[in-house]
């Protein structure tokens, strides 16, 4: 089957300059380096991986609000990479995002009914206000809020509430492919797994498919069916989700695993982590997690280390798996 | 029985803005024991960060006013002590780590002056004892090389780094307290357990009480001994560590754990969910404030508001555990 999203080496370089006044730049961070995959409808891929290693990024350019330095971002079939922003915009119904701070991510001075219908005006979906107006009250009821509340602004509502507006907004132009980058990384728990269950409802209701972008490990195991866990800009392992958290490969996201600590105070209080921190002194290595990997050896000095396949949908990048 | 460390009666922390008196903190008492380690934990809003920040005095006036209450540090009441007094409490007796180790380091200061100042306030040591002082405490937090970090500035480390300088400054004067206001939720998975790690070991070696304020049960599972649950501004459930994870009793505690998705269950059925959001402290529901959340709500609870009760060594405010709620069915 042909997926609905493919990403293929896709890079951004930022540049750093140290001197406004030079034309040159003192630094080039690759945030996202050669990061290729591909979604099938109706599927979530979690991407995890801890601040810094260019998860945002990757979301950020698959909606192109930025430009990748290359690569190639294929929706439903069709290369839009290099679309100009024109010829763009009618594709970009079909990938809405969501953001992580649902106070900065609505117009304080905009209705929700507004912020909903703005989307939709833009592609000049409206026949008719009248037509606008019933959309507006049917995407508030599908994300469990009250049609009555489209003349409120956001700040009379909740967090949650807000995270729930967020969706409708993508919802409205006929997303086919949400990026939700931490979704509800800044809500309450008892408010978080109200949304999640929301995301999950609509997502079997509608076969969405979500790039689901999140630090927190439990939530990505509990929405996702394939897991990405980026390190430093690259995708270190990719499995299933059953796969990836039974049999993990990669060092860090054994490390990572092992570190996130559970309601169970049994457990907790006798697990001593293992928290392995960078090497100074080690000889530079063309795998980036090297510095900070206890089971490398020599054999790490070979080459980069690409993502193969090491069992059936399970990539590693790491020459000892 | 031992005596506590420190003992709150009865706390009440207001804050008069132009909406009206929020009511963050309404009426919470509890003891710190020498050596404890106790968890608060309760959604944003609920009154914990006002409980750490009125126990040390730091609550903002105007708008914030303790309003009622007492903060007994052995015979001595806090709340009345003079500014000169609180120098003396305050870092040196009492010590507190902040969220958010970015905005609570000054930034045009290097990490020598910010560590040395508790340590000059405090001990009156020379210089060059301070300086042999800074480097064993940064020794102490693991930083791995403390002459070279006592001379960089904080927008020159990293999160974790600057956590364990925080972390540094707290444990600088041997505190009988530390207070840990939501210590590692800005920082990655991996540098939690770090700092988790970290606080454990301080404990172990230097005897402290920490009181930590969280709204990460799992962070609480691996370091506390007794839990208090915050539900607007008041104490719901106070019970120890084990008690309280295998047998929730409160409600609330019981929806907040089914809440969060396990690492260990491949469990697809949706989430567990507490209906409704957190109430509006300006006019807190009547009763229990958390009646018009609750599965279990009676007649009564919306009516009366349930006292702290002790059952089976724990202490729950709820009036499904009151013997008094005969005749009240649930609804």
């Amino acid at each position: 089957m042909k997926p609905i999203l493919e990403v293929k080496n896709l890079t951004k370089v930022f540049h750093v300059y140290s001197n406004p006044f030079l034309p040159f730049a003192a630094k080039a961070i690759p945030a996202v380096n050669q990061v290729s995959f591909s979604v099938q409808k109706g599927d979530t891929l979690g991407i995890v991986g801890e601040t810094g290693c260019g998860k945002s990024t990757l979301g950020r350019m698959i909606v192109k609000l930025y430009p990748p330095t290359s690569g190639e971002v294929i929706l439903d079939g069709v290369p839009v990479s290099s679309m100009t922003e024109n010829e763009f915009r009618p594709l970009r119904k079909k990938i809405q995002m969501i953001f992580q701070d649902p106070y900065l991510s609505l117009d304080p001075r905009m209705t929700a009914g507004e912020i909903i219908g703005e989307s939709y005006k833009i592609h000049n979906m409206a026949g008719q206000m009248k037509d606008l107006c019933t959309l507006e009250a049917e995407m508030m009821q599908m994300v469990g809020l009250n049609s009555e509340q489209l003349n409120r602004y956001p700040h009379e509502f909740s967090g949650g509430q807000r995270q729930r507006i967020g969706l409708a907004r993508a919802l409205a132009v006929g997303a086919q492919v949400i990026i939700c980058d931490e979704p509800v990384s800044a809500l309450d728990v008892s408010i978080q797994a109200q949304i999640i269950n929301l995301f999950k409802e609509i997502q079997d209701r509608l076969t969405l498919t979500y790039l689901f972008i999140s630090h927190d490990l439990a939530m990505v195991k509990y929405i996702s069916t394939h897991v990405a866990v980026m390190y430093l800009g690259r995708i270190v392992e990719m499995a299933t989700r059953d796969e990836l958290f039974a049999h993990p490969v990669h060092p860090y996201t054994q490390m990572l695993l092992q570190a996130v600590p559970e309601p169970d105070p049994a457990k907790e209080k006798a697990k001593k982590h293992e928290i392995w921190t960078e090497i100074a002194e080690k000889q530079p290595s063309p795998c980036s997690f090297f510095a900070r990997c206890k089971r490398s050896d020599r054999s790490c000095h070979q080459g980069l280390p690409g993502l193969h396949e090491i069992g059936p949908g399970h990539q590693v990048a790491c020459w000892k798996a | 029985m031992p005596t506590p460390l420190l003992r709150i009666e009865n706390l009440h922390t207001e804050f008069r803005t132009l909406f009206g008196v929020v009511k963050a903190v309404r009426g919470i008492s509890f003891d710190v024991m020498p050596g404890e380690t106790i968890g608060i934990v309760g959604e944003s809003g609920c009154g914990k960060s006002v409980t750490g920040l009125s126990i040390l005095n730091l609550i903002p006036n105007p708008p914030g006013l303790i309003t009622d209450g007492a903060v007994w540090w052995g015979q001595e009441n806090l709340l009345a002590a003079s500014k000169r007094r609180w120098i003396d409490i305050r870092g040196n007796k009492i010590a507190m780590i902040f969220q958010d180790p970015m905005s609570s380091l000054n930034p045009v200061l290097t990490i020598r002056t910010q560590l040395g100042e508790i340590l000059q306030v405090h001990t009156g040591q020379s210089s060059s004892q301070i300086e042999a002082e800074c480097i064993d405490l940064l020794n102490k937090v693991r930083i791995r090389n403390p002459k070279e970090v006592l001379r960089q500035y904080p927008h020159q480390l990293s999160g974790g780094m600057r956590q364990r300088i925080m972390i540094a400054i707290a444990i600088a004067c041997k505190p009988d307290l530390i207070i840990a206001d939501e210590p590692t939720t800005s920082l990655d998975v991996t540098v939690q357990a770090q700092m988790i790690d970290l606080l454990r070991e301080i404990q172990a070696q230097m005897n402290t009480a920490i009181l930590l304020i969280t709204h990460n049960l799992a962070v609480v599972a691996g370091m506390c001994e007794r839990v208090l649950v915050f539900y607007a501004g008041k104490i719901v459930e106070d019970a120890y560590i084990n008690d309280l994870y295998t047998q929730p009793f409160h409600p609330y505690t019981q929806g907040l754990l089914k809440a969060v998705p396990r690492l260990n269950s491949s469990d697809q059925e949706p989430l567990a969910t507490i209906p409704g959001s957190p109430p509006d402290l300006i006019a807190p529901p009547s009763g229990c404030a958390f009646h018009p959340r609750c599965p279990l709500a009676m007649q009564i609870c919306a009516k009366e508001e349930p006292g702290l009760l002790s059952i089976k060594g724990r202490k729950v405010a709820c009036w499904f555990y009151d013997p008094r709620r005969a005749g009240n069915s649930i609804k």
